[in-house]
């Protein structure tokens, strides 16, 4: 409970932490150290960044980590969501607000039409549709027919954010400040609405339909709503932290969501953890700081920063193997982790024992590399 | 006695591999009927149809006295029929206790599914052991009984148990068909089980089916089945 | 059917609860006036585009020192193909700094150092790592920043923060055309390339003569087609047919194939290097078919006739350039680049992007020098405007700047494919506009 308060104070006073110098100083010196990124106003642009892809990268978690589905071009939902911001700020009068609502409600119902033919899609081959999804994004962001509203190649460049009059608000905060907190609102309430979601019927219905979707459907689950649903939940928190990133970036274009970074989102929620909120936190917080701290490691060891997806790989692998629940997952073990047993992994840490363990992990598993056959732990024993 | 299942002239077929060709069956309140065949003859698909994955092409599937042969598979849960599939299906990555509030996935009544998991746990004492194990830890019997726990769960009136001896040995399936007889005769609840050892399912069964490619090639009462030439060459030595 | 998503009604609900708070907060977010950045310099968002006063540019000295002068850059290094521009430009602009500050001992006794942020190509990490290098760095100036979807994003920012945002690695008319008084550009722009070409077409072919275009499907693509249809103007020469690819599509068969159908006697191009050498291999070797090819200039580099396939395909091909190629190895300007490669380039190879890096950094030392010793963010733009006939020592033309004129290189050459290298022919073509 304490803790919960402390980091609530710590959200709310943050954008504020750096202009006390004692907090300041400290801040600064963390950066030189780790290269993290948190001091300055740097720190909370950096900080109002994470709370973007904290909304998106929950998000995703939903679809595959409880849901078990696999998309390779989340990014394209996100791009839907900041694109539909963009455009209506740019060319109606609409309030900030209804731009983002409009298009969570744009994205949810696009997730929810392109979840339907997923429907006959399972594992490696829904993957591979996502992928071809982000591919022809720019193609159609650039058609004819759209590039009126889209501005096509260009993009949209909004007037960057300033803080508003209102209530003699910009007496109190500075653009980077109210940027800050017109992200952390809406990503703090929208994680806690996840965490309860995945608490939910709901929740255990996505979790159900991705261990067994057999065993699930024998329960009384619809599959089909559910897939569908976990697919429309995912675009809609897509679709805000698109919104959201239109609004912080001030500028979108067919170049801003690329197929990396789609990919690399994948790869944070699993070392974040899966089908975990406190995972996706995790995620999001190395999704924003692991450049820099990256960067900073690069000078210090002197291996080419170029090699970051090198780095990334071999750090995927070992954090599959280790600790397939990712970091989070590590953290909820550690409570209860004795000497004994940490002798025991280090007694089995045979290498065909590591590419089992990496073989059953289930992103392995969603996208075919797993082990193919029904098999389960059970039937040696009995 | 009640009728609760009525299956009438029933075809079905995946695609064009036609699976049932005519299959009649019933079975009344508070009985255990065994369905027996020889692998592929049409047990799982039978069973598939009664819990609405797989739509008759032809016939009539009766519940309680109402049709569901075109009814939505979550809405047959509801309705009272329950499912054990074979291979167990449980939620490998969730705790046994988690399995089992999944098996009340569609009641609204949550005092009474509390009580109904203490009665799971009478049933199954290890279920109750092990109730914050993931279910992929427990053994083969143990997930065998975690997945009829899971299907006593949804509360229903008509259980459907598909080959629950597979894969384990033969100590523990014995256990495990002592507990069905013994959870049929308690809560008067109606089961149909598909097995291919005849000799397990006609001890606990009061009638029994013989399926032969996809259609009924003998129906008696149990003790006339032990007894049939045909059913002990084929499935009983 | 029975919904039994009650869950999800309430999250909606509750949703669309918090936004109406946050609508009520924002509901008046229309004014412009409230710059209340506590770190920051009071920022007049309305600059005063024209006469020479600069005065709305505070005498900021943020990354300077006695000793050194700090600046950054962004460009992509990583995860992008991109990443072949920026593993180039940036070996020759670190080369030639410390060319500069091993020989010189800097600028007016400051040393320059220029720290690089890969973006990736992608235009959200351009704002992050631009905002650590302004806000955490704090460099004096970004320089060089690479890409036109990237620095859009970051441009705003840097113009109302006041900082030197000084020529920018693309072609795209946005950054210089209305004028920002910090931002200047390097690259000819796209529509005076365009005009050039469509100037050759229009003198070197007979009226009636149909010209194909293929271009890339964006506006490098469609500005380069803007220029040609200006340059052909009033010639009797028109475009008949216009190809388009996207980006990521390399192989340019099919769109060859509806040129060659289209029955066109001239192609022009706005490609890349990739789609550039499918071009020229699939007139040549698949359809065999001698039609004259023209191509932008971002294409004069050798890998394209190496990717046009078998040696001598490529021969003829017209191209422009408004650097000295790499090829031409007796002329000084390159034999001293390479010079400097070899001794302060960290390893990397002496290339016309290497050259063209070398070439941005000239012009900065430049700039730097002419702000004197009291260097500052405004003296800088105003050097930076009065910068007159200034040749680099790889530049085919003269760079003029001045408060009406923030293009650097607008004077180019036509080049044309000899052997495994591009060979500068014909006048140079100027496009000046500083009298
Ligand atoms: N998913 C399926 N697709 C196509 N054919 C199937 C499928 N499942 C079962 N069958 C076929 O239907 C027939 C009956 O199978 P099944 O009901 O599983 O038999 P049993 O359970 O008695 O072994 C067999 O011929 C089988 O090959
Ligand atoms: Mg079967």
């Amino acid at each position: 409970m304490i803790g919960w308060v402390l980091l609530g104070l710590f959200l709310l006073f943050f954008p504020y932490l750096h202009t006390w110098p004692a907090a300041s100083s400290f801040l600064d010196s963390v950066d030189n150290t780790t290269g993290l990124g948190i001091g300055g106003t740097f720190g909370v642009f950096q900080m109002t960044t994470l709370g973007v892809w904290l909304v998106i990268l929950t998000g995703l978690n939903i679809l595959t980590g409880y849901s078990g589905q696999i998309s390779l071009g989340h990014g394209a939902f996100v791009a839907a969501g900041a694109y539909i911001t963009a455009i209506l700020l740019d060319q109606t009068a609409t309030p900030l607000v209804v731009a983002i609502l409009a298009a969570a409600i744009g994205t949810a119902a696009i997730g929810f039409a392109i979840g339907i033919p997923s429907l006959r899609l399972t594992g490696p081959y829904l993957a591979i549709a996502t992928l071809a999804i982000i591919v022809s994004m720019p193609q159609f962001l650039k058609w004819d027919k759209v590039s009126e509203w889209t501005k096509g190649s260009t993009g949209i460049d909004l007037p960057s954010a300033d803080v508003p009059t209102f209530l003699g608000l910009d007496r109190f905060m500075d653009d980077s400040q109210w940027l800050y907190y017109s992200v952390m609102v809406p990503a703090v309430i929208m994680t806690v609405l996840a965490w309860n979601l995945t608490r939910s019927r709901i929740g255990r219905a996505f979790i159900a339909l991705r261990d067994s979707e057999i065993g699930a459907q024998q329960m009384g689950v619809n599959v089909s709503l559910y897939k569908t649903l976990a697919f429309a939940i995912s675009a809609l928190y897509a679709g805000v932290g698109g919104g959201l990133f239109a609004y912080t970036q001030d500028f979108v274009s067919p170049d801003s969501f690329g197929i990396f970074q789609s990919i690399e989102f994948l790869v944070v929620i699993v070392i974040g953890g899966l089908a975990s909120t406190l995972g996706s936190v995790l995620a999001a917080i190395f999704f924003v700081y692991q450049d820099g701290v990256v960067l900073r490691l690069a000078e210090l060891i002197g291996f080419p920063e170029r090699l970051r997806w090198a780095f990334f790989g071999v750090g995927l692998i070992l954090i599959m193997i280790v600790a397939p629940n990712g970091v989070a997952g590590l953290v909820q073990r550690l409570k209860t982790l004795r000497p004994a047993t940490v002798l025991e992994m280090l007694r089995q840490a045979r290498p065909s024992a590591m590419i089992s363990r990496l073989r059953n992990h289930p992103l392995a598993e969603r996208l075919g590399l797993g082990r193919r056959d029904e098999h389960d732990p059970g039937d040696e024993e009995s | 006695m009640i009728r609760v299942l009525k299956f009438q002239d029933v075809y079905a077929s995946y695609g064009s591999v036609l699976a049932l060709q005519g299959v009649s069956l019933k079975v009344a309140e508070g009985e255990v009927v065994a369905l027996l065949g020889a692998n592929g003859a049409g047990k799982s698909s039978t069973l598939r149809t009664i819990s609405g994955l797989l739509r008759p092409s032809k016939g009539i599937v009766e519940f309680e006295g109402r049709r569901i042969d075109r009814t939505a598979p979550e809405r047959i849960v509801q309705m009272g029929i329950s499912q054990v599939p074979e291979g167990r299906q449980t939620f490998t990555e969730l705790t046994v206790i988690e399995n089992l509030r999944l098996g009340a996935y569609t009641r609204r009544d949550g005092r009474a599914v509390k009580q109904d998991l203490e009665r799971v746990y009478t049933y199954f004492p290890v279920l109750a052991e092990r109730r914050r194990q993931q279910a992929g830890l427990l053994s083969g019997g143990e997930q065998q009984m975690l997945a009829i726990g899971r299907a006593l769960m949804a509360k229903p009136r008509l259980l459907l148990l598909d080959e629950p001896s597979l894969g384990l040995a033969p100590i523990l399936v014995r256990e495990i068909f002592e507990i069905i007889g013994k959870i049929s005769k308690e809560e008067g609840l109606a089961i149909l089980v598909v097995e291919q050892d005849a000799s397990l399912a006609l001890g606990i069964a009061s009638h029994g089916y013989v399926l032969e490619t996809g259609t009924v090639a003998l129906h008696d009462t149990a003790d006339n089945l032990k007894k049939s030439d045909s059913v002990r060459r084929a499935y009983l030595e | 059917m029975k919904l039994p998503n009650v869950g999800l009604f309430r999250l909606v609900l509750l949703l669309a609860a918090a936004m109406m708070v946050l609508a009520i907060a924002c509901s008046s977010d229309d004014d412009d006036d409230g710059d209340g950045e506590p770190t920051e310099p009071a920022a007049e968002t309305e600059a005063p585009s024209d006469g020479d006063d600069l005065s709305f540019i505070p005498e900021d000295t943020t990354g300077i020192t006695d000793t050194e002068i700090l600046i950054g850059s962004h460009m992509p290094l990583s995860e992008s193909s991109a990443a072949i521009f920026g593993t180039q430009i940036v070996p020759g602009m670190q080369a030639y700094f410390a060319y500069i500050n091993e020989t010189e001992g800097g600028v007016n006794g400051r040393k320059i150092r220029l720290l690089v942020g890969d973006d990736h190509y992608l235009p959200s990490d351009t704002n992050t790592v631009v905002r650590k290098l302004v806000e955490q760095d704090g460099v004096f100036a970004i320089v060089s920043g690479l890409g036109t979807a990237q620095h859009t994003a970051v441009f705003e920012y840097l113009t109302e923060n006041n900082i030197p945002d000084l020529f920018t690695a693309t072609g795209a008319t946005l950054f210089t055309d209305p004028i920002t008084r910090t931002t200047f550009g390097y690259n000819p722009n796209y529509v005076q390339e365009g005009n050039a070409i469509g100037t050759y077409i229009a003198e070197n072919f007979p009226e009636g003569t149909r010209v194909g275009l293929l271009i890339q499907n964006d506006d490098f693509g469609n500005d380069g087609k803007d220029g040609i249809e200006s340059g052909l103007e009033g010639s009797g020469i028109t475009i008949t047919t216009t190809e388009t690819y996207e980006a990521v599509n390399s192989d340019m068969t099919a769109q060859v194939q509806r040129l060659r159908n289209a029955d066109v006697d001239v192609i022009a191009a706005y490609t890349l290097p990739l789609q550039s050498g499918s071009l020229i291999n699939n007139a040549r070797s698949t359809l065999d078919w001698d039609v004259p090819i023209i191509i932008s200039g971002v294409s004069a580099d050798p890998i394209t006739i190496l990717l046009a396939g078998d040696a001598g395909q490529a021969e003829g091909v017209i191209t422009t350039a408004y650097l000295t190629p790499t090829s031409q190895t007796e002329h000084p300007g390159i034999q001293k680049h390479i010079e400097i490669m070899a001794e302060y380039g960290g390893g990397a190879d002496a290339t016309n992007l290497s050259v063209y890096g070398q070439s941005v950094a000239e012009l900065t030392v430049k700039v730097f020098r002419d702000a004197g010793q009291d260097i500052n963010r405004r003296n800088v733009i105003a050097a930076a405007e009065q910068v007159r006939d200034f040749l680099c020592s790889v530049c085919l033309g003269t760079i003029n700047l001045s408060p009406t004129d923030h293009r650097s290189i607008e004077t180019f050459s036509f080049a044309i494919a000899e052997g495994d290298s591009w060979v500068l022919f014909g006048d140079l073509v100027s496009y000046e506009s500083t009298p």
